[in-house]
């Protein structure tokens, strides 16, 4: 019996592997973000400007989200807080930080975002830093919370971050 | 200087043996070389010095940001080979620690190291690509993957070229040099039909072509302290090695003319 082929999708495996072998995407785009570059050492500054929301998005949901932004700023001490829809695209932004966008959608890739995957992600990124991707509830469209808190959120604050994310 | 980790999804694969038998080969050609154990079993002082599990080391400089690389630099009998061991943290044992908790510091360890003049930092991580392990990853130039020839451990490549797609995410300028083969063994079928399989697989520019055999030398290297290299009997393990390191340079500098040395 073949002791490799049968066990895995080769096609699936080459391109991983021609992926890992190509410059990645990021070292050619001019790093503008804050990101995860050569002076990384934890996140201190607030980011800066936000971002247009997504063409595809209604002005009065893109107004919902950015209220829904301010009161995670307000309740939790978030920064950097960023919403992906269920195709990966921007929906808000608090800035250019495209290490955290690119993260968010390698562990939680737009088509993972099926009912069996509810559960909040957290990456510990520095001291008193946790990057925390909450996708909202199974129903369409779907969407990506994250943001960067200080504290790990209890499940009860999970719920309540989702009660108040906006219906689009 | 350039820091390369010696890393692998799966344990039990030879990395830690790839990694001292590397760094001693980098070493013997003049490369002034650093070999850290971030492995939190710490084989590499296991392997080379008996005092090892009463070094500071590694895990201490994550611990304690009073701690300087100096204190930590062993010396070794050949002048280009020092050594850093895995240490005696509280954390220790598990490496504990969420992915991303420890990568500051990391990076500030590899910073500290070049300042040191050395050339080569390499780093045996413990298996697996998260916590402490996945910190280095996301923090180096460079990563070489270890991988034993045999059925079960090849299918958990697309597992690990999975999580390196992700690690690459927190370091795009990491150069993945490939996967090495390690535990060969031509007298048995379904390790050289392993190897076949994964040559076959991959990229020819992600596989080494030099290759590890499994060796009793290994072995009575690492009982008496020493890399295979360095035994009366090691000439074969050092020219094997060398092969290794000669490809590794290579991949990191494409316009030299080496041609690697078939096994």
């Amino acid at each position: 019996m073949d002791p490799i082929h049968t066990w895995l999708d080769p096609a699936a495996v080459r391109e991983l592997a021609d992926r890992l072998l190509n410059p990645s995407p990021q070292t050619t785009n001019a790093p503008t973000g804050m990101g995860f570059n050569d002076s990384f050492v934890g996140f201190e500054a607030e980011p800066s400007a936000a971002e247009q929301a997504t063409p595809t998005t209604s002005a009065t949901f893109s107004a919902r989200l950015t209220s829904f932004a301010d009161w995670l700023r307000q309740d939790f001490a978030a920064t950097g807080i960023f919403i992906l829809d269920d195709e990966g695209s921007l929906a808000l932004s608090d800035g250019q930080n495209e290490s955290f966008h690119s993260l968010a959608r390698s562990l939680v890739p737009s088509r993972s975002l099926t009912p069996s995957l509810n559960a909040p992600v957290h990456l510990k990124i520095a001291a008193k830093m946790n990057l925390v991707l909450i996708p909202t509830q199974p129903t369409n469209p779907r969407f990506l919370i994250a943001a960067l808190m200080p504290e790990l959120p209890r499940p009860s604050t999970f719920q309540r971050i989702l009660e108040n994310f906006p219906t689009p | 200087m350039t820091s390369i980790a010696v890393s692998s999804q799966k344990g039990g694969v030879g990395k830690t043996t790839v990694s001292i038998n590397l760094a001693h080969a980098f070493a013997s050609a003049g490369t002034k070389t650093l070999l850290i154990d971030a492995d939190p079993q710490g084989s590499v002082g296991l392997s080379l010095t008996r005092q090892s599990r009463l070094l500071t080391g590694f895990y201490d400089y994550l611990a304690n940001p009073q701690i300087t690389v100096e204190q930590l630099i062993i010396p070794t009998r050949l002048p280009t080979f020092s050594l850093m061991a895995s240490g005696q943290a509280s954390d220790y044992e598990s490496g504990s620690g969420g992915m991303g908790a420890h990568l500051a510091r990391v990076r500030s360890l590899i910073r500290s190291v070049a300042a040191q003049g050395f050339d080569l930092c390499l780093i045996d991580t413990a298996a697996g690509l998260f916590g402490v392990s996945g910190d280095v990853i996301s923090s180096v130039d460079a990563i070489m993957i270890p991988q034993q020839s045999e059925p079960l451990g090849i299918r958990s490549v697309p597992k690990l070229l999975e999580g390196l797609n992700r690690l690459r995410v927190m370091n795009p300028r990491l150069s993945v040099l490939g996967i090495c083969l390690t535990m060969v063994q031509h007298d048995l079928p379904e390790s050289a039909e392993a190897a076949a399989a994964l040559r076959q697989l991959l990229p020819p520019e992600m596989m080494f072509q030099t290759q590890i055999p499994r060796d009793g030398l290994f072995v009575r290297a690492s009982a008496r302290g020493l890399p295979a290299g360095a035994l009366p009997e090691g000439a074969a393990a050092q020219q094997i090695f060398q092969s290794l390191r000669a490809e590794i340079e290579t991949k990191l500098n494409p316009h030299s003319n080496f041609q690697p040395r078939p096994f």
